[in-house]
């Protein structure tokens, strides 16, 4: 494996082809897959902060695309307008996002959670669609670049080349999840949570604070949201409408995994992931954007949970 | 009684003098008048153009356009313009379009999405008003006399095949590069671009080694950039994004063979999507002009005059929009009504910035003449330009 440092292009010389390795060669499977990695990597990060706020509010946030748009644009508001250190701006986006979580909550989940969940779910893709025309009034429409925290070099694997940003990806990834599943494991808000999503009313009586929870889920499904943003942001560009897409892939991978599954929700983002960039290198590209959903319809016609979804009881 | 009718006499007196003086206009102390200003027919101008909606970038039209205006009442000339908001749909365009011609407009300017001039071809025929489209499309694209297009309307700019036939030569003839490479954004199919390009490379007896298409949506273009690893320089048309996300991916993966995008690539140069200088050396971009060039110094003089004064540097559709008006007013003013209006811009030649002339084809396309933009200096430099035949 060969780690280089930034590349410098230089221009061909006149008159020399550019070799190329071949149409099915090692180096293309190697770059096509380690992009379908890192782009299912970020739909299951999109795809957690919707089922952190599921777990303990039933609701599904539809707002959650917008909030990957608002944090890709702290990130450039922070990094490239206001020049602050990649590090610290990172931080500050994540807390700023945390905050507008528990504002959404306080805005669109408590007037709210007594009405049935459809009302709410509509509700809070109406805050989607206005956060999103926000953000064109605050940053214009043209798109704008964020850079990536460690630039735009590669690394070398077996002929092909894999962006340092696509491995900042699955690393932060894999991280992210192994914490939230730690917490959902092993922590009493983990249970808590668990417990509410099991049955909020038994949750209550047993004295569990469901609308802390709330506010906590809202939270940290906006703080994941923003991380998600900050990730996707570097990988092409910031736009007002960058987030919808990933927010509706993102659902599809959680579908795929057996919604509610934490490691479920990776292993159908990566499934999602090798599907478009395999689908698109192998079968035929004009169907790239298709492939993900494809693959939900048939894994929900044949395994309606999902993958990794347990089966439903239900006392008759 | 007497005192009154002293007192009307002195104001209607006075209010004649009043009326005389503003009738002679420049003549008396306005400054230096446009030759006829003061007998010239009123322009108002409506320009329908997306001001809200997703991807609008109003300041690009509304901003030229308000330039010109000023500069032509800086001559004398009677003039106005309202704005009326497009949006981005065919329905919000219809309805735009509706309120504009309420206000009896001498000419409409805008409209650069083509489904939207579909939309109001037989309102422009009924009204009998111009439409001077910034629009950038195939030659037949809902102009002239084509098929369900309106001969009231006109490009501006210049058709897409010109612009993708001077990025074509360049590469082709000038780089000698004949095995080319061509990606292109999915939901507007670039039919006669790809064409355009075809035609050049396999006349120069080259050929078309990868054609690939990609969501204009698409966050990963790696598939499509792979594709192109045998191609001698690559064709990209698309959105700026795209454009810049290609690139991007192609220096990745070694792929560094000359680039040539359509007009969008200047786009993205200048909304700072292309981040790392060393991606340009090698990039191209087919344009109607280039207002950062030196090469066209009445062009270029202007864009610091517009760049001085609203703050960002214009791209060649500032450009086309500050000489959509004074197309306007020249067709206009020598009045007549609209039928000597229609006949002035079919039949007459104007002059430009982006454009040195416009002057109309069969299919009401007024520019001809493409150019391509290097960006290997800190400014974008203008390396050929193409004329078509007409």
């Amino acid at each position: 494996m060969d780690i280089s440092s930034p590349r410098v292009a230089s221009p061909p010389k006149p008159g020399v082809e550019q070799e190329g390795e071949g149409e099915y060669g090692m180096g293309r499977f190697v770059t096509l897959t380690a992009s379908g990695v890192a782009q299912g990597s970020a739909y299951a990060l999109v795809a957690l902060g919707f089922i952190v706020v599921y777990k303990a509010t039933s609701i599904l946030n539809f707002a959650q695309g917008a909030l990957v748009t608002l944090g890709a644009y702290l990130g450039i508001w922070t990094v490239v307008q206001g020049g602050l250190p990649t590090g610290v701006s990172y931080v500050l986006v994540l807390v700023m996002m945390a905050a507008g979580g528990v504002v959404l909550e306080r805005a669109i989940h408590l007037p709210l959670r007594r009405r049935p969940p459809l009302v709410v779910v509509i509700a809070t893709l109406a805050a989607g669609l206005a956060i999103q025309d926000l953000l064109q009034l605050w940053q214009g429409a043209a798109p704008k670049s964020l850079p990536a925290p460690f630039g735009t070099g590669v690394v070398h694997v077996l002929g092909g080349e894999i962006p340092y940003q696509d491995v900042l990806v699955v690393v932060v990834t894999l991280v992210v999840f192994t914490g939230f599943s730690l917490v959902f494991s092993r922590t009493t808000v983990g249970y808590q949570l668990r417990a509410i999503a099991d049955n909020p009313a038994v949750a209550a009586l047993q004295g569990i604070k469901v609308r802390r929870m709330a506010i906590i889920s809202f939270a940290a499904g906006s703080c994941l949201a923003g991380l998600a943003g900050l990730m996707i942001g570097p990988l092409s560009s910031v736009s007002p409408t960058m987030g919808f897409d990933a927010m509706i892939t993102g659902f599809a991978a959680a579908v795929i995994g057996g919604f509610g599954r934490i490691w479920g929700t990776v292993v159908g983002g990566l499934i999602i992931g090798l599907a478009g960039q395999w689908g698109a290198g192998y079968i035929a590209y004009q169907f790239q954007d298709m492939y993900p959903y494809i693959l939900m319809i048939l894994v929900i016609a044949v395994l309606p949970r999902g993958l990794f979804g347990s089966e439903i009881s239900e006392r008759v | 009684m007497k005192n009154l009718k002293s007192w009307c006499a002195a104001v209607g007196a006075g209010s004649l003098m009043v009326a005389g003086l503003v009738a002679a206009g420049p003549a008396v102390g306005g400054g230096p008048a446009v030759a006829g200003a003061a007998s010239s027919t009123p322009l108002k101008i409506a320009l329908v153009i997306p001001v809200t909606g997703t991807g609008a970038i109003p300041r690009i039209y509304e901003d030229p356009v308000k330039m010109a205006v000023a500069a032509l009442k800086k001559k004398g000339v009677n003039v106005s313009e309202t704005v009326y908001d497009a949006g981005l749909t065919p329905q919000q365009a219809i309805t735009a379009t509706q309120d504009a011609l309420q206000s009896k407009p001498s000419v409409i300017i805008g409209l650069p999405v083509i489904p939207q001039i579909l939309a109001v071809t037989k309102m422009l025929s009924s009204a009998k008003v111009p439409l001077l489209q910034l629009s950038a499309g195939d030659e037949s694209d809902y102009t002239g006399t084509t098929k369900g297009a309106s001969v009231w309307s006109f490009r501006v700019g210049i058709a897409n095949s010109v612009e993708a036939t001077a990025g074509a030569q360049y590469i082709v003839n000038k780089l000698g590069k004949k095995n080319v490479g061509i990606m292109y954004e999915t939901a507007d199919p670039p039919g006669s671009e790809v064409n355009a390009i075809t035609k050049v490379v396999k006349q120069a007896g080259g050929k078309v080694v990868a054609t690939q298409g990609y969501s204009y949506a698409a966050t990963d273009l790696t598939e499509q950039v792979l594709a192109m690893k045998t191609a001698q320089a690559i064709f990209n048309w698309g959105y700026p994004d795209n454009i810049s996300l290609a690139l991007k991916q192609q220096y990745q993966n070694n792929i560094t063979v000359p680039t040539m995008s359509s007009q969008s690539g200047v786009t993205g140069y200048l909304d700072g999507l292309f981040t790392n200088p060393t991606q340009l050396t090698n990039f191209y971009s087919a344009a109607t002009c280039n207002p950062e060039g030196k090469q066209n110094p009445k062009l270029y003089a202007w864009s610091q005059a517009f760049k001085k004064q609203y703050g960002f540097t214009p791209d060649m559709n500032s450009a086309e929009a500050y000489d959509a008006v004074n197309i306007a007013q020249a067709a206009v003013s020598p009045g007549g009504g609209s039928p000597a209006v229609l006949k002035r811009l079919e039949n007459s030649s104007f002059a430009g910035l982006c454009q040195t002339t416009y002057k109309a084809d069969a299919q009401h396309n007024m520019g001809h003449t493409g150019v391509v933009i290097g960006f290997k200096t800190t400014t974008p430099q203008t390396v050929y330009s193409y004329t078509a035949k007409p």
